[in-house]
């Protein structure tokens, strides 16, 4: 019966028009006044309306009611702190949504193909052994340090520090206003982490490096501490891989005095791996100044 | 397909500048549907991984909010539906409706804890579209999209909630002790 009279309002919004009907009833105007409340009427019913709330006060006191209730609604909902979206969650999810936004192709789903599982198993068979085979010749200092994944170190960086760009521009940059004002407060563990990054370069380069926040960011699928400073009007980011104990992705015999520095979307990418971890230092910084920061960060590290 | 090329950054750029605005809009609506902030996070998660993997069909420079929201009601229906909480409110509300006698008024001393203790109390079908309409201020039409129902049923759907909730309202006030006396006469 209501779905009928919902009908019958819905169709009475199309056809009231101000000529048809001069003087609103207050039979009629409670028929329109939840549609006149979320301002879903015809500019015609509207001034209809209008006229009859100008004219009539007990209607117009109950459509005051109602419009406040309204309002009220709408505040108390926005008010509560549990309706508000959490920080880290915003933060956590737009990095697993540019992860997955810019990941290579599902090369997996050949798997899925039973016709095709046997040959790729045993190019890999093939492949494995047939490197490892190579690698066996090579002189260990002078070889290419090689990723559990079969990827150089160098690549490995690499490829990481496009993502690392990425993340600085989405959370650094992207969120920079709420690090500046100071209204995200940073745990005490990750102040503390943020002061063994900051601190070496207040001692070797210049006194004025500013701690603007420090947290978890996921970085390729890899959780990384992200120290965001600032030196004078320069953003840094600082992402230090956080390794589980004894995890480690690159053969303990890498190079670590080695920084890979490189240029992704404008902005400087200093690279190293640092008893176990990998580091990126991005900015927008010359290179010669990044390359300096991520050398105080390497030596300070590797004590 | 028209608006972005291959390039993942790009497309990246394009959903992330359409989409990630309105998460705190899609995360207070979430809450309101699962009322849990672990599944509300799950649901919030699963529409922008579901709305990135359909960007392609949306429209740049359209309702990015609405088309958004009407996934993650899509999603909760299909969440609701494997939890089997499947439940039909409509004919129970009827007769409900049918027994409200008079429309009480608020009285103002009502606080922010009531008012979101009300809106809770009001059944899931009616409170999705006073908290789409009300509270997120989508038009009619919108709301219909949203929840695929016609419009008609939104309107319908919407006079029933605000009765309700006035009805629990002026029940809240008057077991404070204000408020009710004079409209409790009157019906």
């Amino acid at each position: 019966m209501l779905e009928a009279t919902a009908l019958a309002e819905g169709v009475r919004l199309q056809q009231v028009s101000y000529l048809e009907v001069k003087k609103m009833q207050c039979k009629e105007f409670r028929e329109l006044s939840e549609a006149y409340l979320s301002d879903q009427l015809l500019v015609e019913t509207n001034l209809t309306v209008y006229r009859h709330l100008e004219a009539c006060s007990n209607c117009r006191a109950d459509f005051a009611a109602r419009r406040a209730l309204r309002g009220r609604i709408r505040r108390a909902v926005m008010e509560q702190p549990e309706m508000a979206i959490s920080p880290d969650f915003e933060m956590r999810l737009r990095s697993q949504l540019r992860d997955e936004a810019i990941r290579e192709p599902r090369w997996k789903g050949l798997f899925r193909n039973p016709r095709l599982l046997i040959p790729i198993m045993t190019a890999l068979l093939i492949t494995f052994f047939g490197g490892y085979a190579i690698l066996r010749n090579f002189d260990t200092e002078d070889a290419l340090i090689v990723v559990s994944s079969g990827r150089s170190l160098a690549s490995f960086l690499t490829e990481i520090s496009i993502k690392a760009v990425g993340q600085h521009k989405d959370c650094a940059l992207g969120y920079l206003d709420k690090w500046e004002s100071g209204s995200l407060p940073i745990s005490g563990p990750h102040a503390r982490d943020a002061e063994l990054v900051a601190l070496p370069l207040r001692t070797n380069i210049s006194n004025d490096f500013q701690i603007l926040h420090s947290h978890d960011c996921l970085v390729d699928g890899r959780k990384f501490l992200h120290v965001i400073i600032k030196q004078g009007e320069r953003v840094v980011s600082v992402f230090i891989e956080q390794t589980k104990d004894g995890e480690d992705i690159v053969e303990q015999a890498a190079k670590e005095d080695s920084i890979i520095c490189e240029k992704e979307n404008g902005l400087q990418v200093a690279s190293f791996r640092v008893k176990g971890s990998a580091v990126f230092v991005v900015s927008d910084l010359p290179e010669p100044e990044n390359l300096r920061m991520a050398r105080v960060l390497s030596d300070s590290f590797s004590v | 397909m028209k608006w972005f090329g291959d390039d993942k950054e790009e497309k990246w750029r394009a959903f992330s500048e359409e989409a990630m605005p309105f998460l705190p809009d899609l995360f207070r609506v979430a809450m309101w549907l699962t009322r849990n902030k672990d599944e509300a996070e799950d649901l919030v998660q699963e529409t922008m991984f579901q709305g990135m993997k359909s960007f392609h069909r949306y429209e740049l420079g359209t309702n990015c909010r609405a088309w958004l929201m009407a996934i993650m009601h899509n999603l909760n229906y299909k969440r609701i539906a494997k939890l089997n909480r499947m439940t039909l409110v409509d004919d129970p509300e009827e007769k409900l409706m049918e027994t409200i006698p008079f429309e009480p008024s608020i009285p103002d001393q009502i606080t922010d804890e009531q008012v979101i203790s009300a809106l809770k109390s009001v059944p899931d079908t009616f409170r999705d579209v006073i908290v789409l309409s009300d509270v997120e201020e989508y038009s009619y039409k919108e709301v219909a999209a949203i929840l695929n129902i016609p419009i008609g049923t939104v309107m319908s759907r919407l006079y029933r909630g605000r009765r309700i909730l006035r009805q629990t309202l002026a029940e809240h006030a008057r077991s404070y002790g204000f408020g009710g006396g004079r409209e409790a006469a009157a019906g």
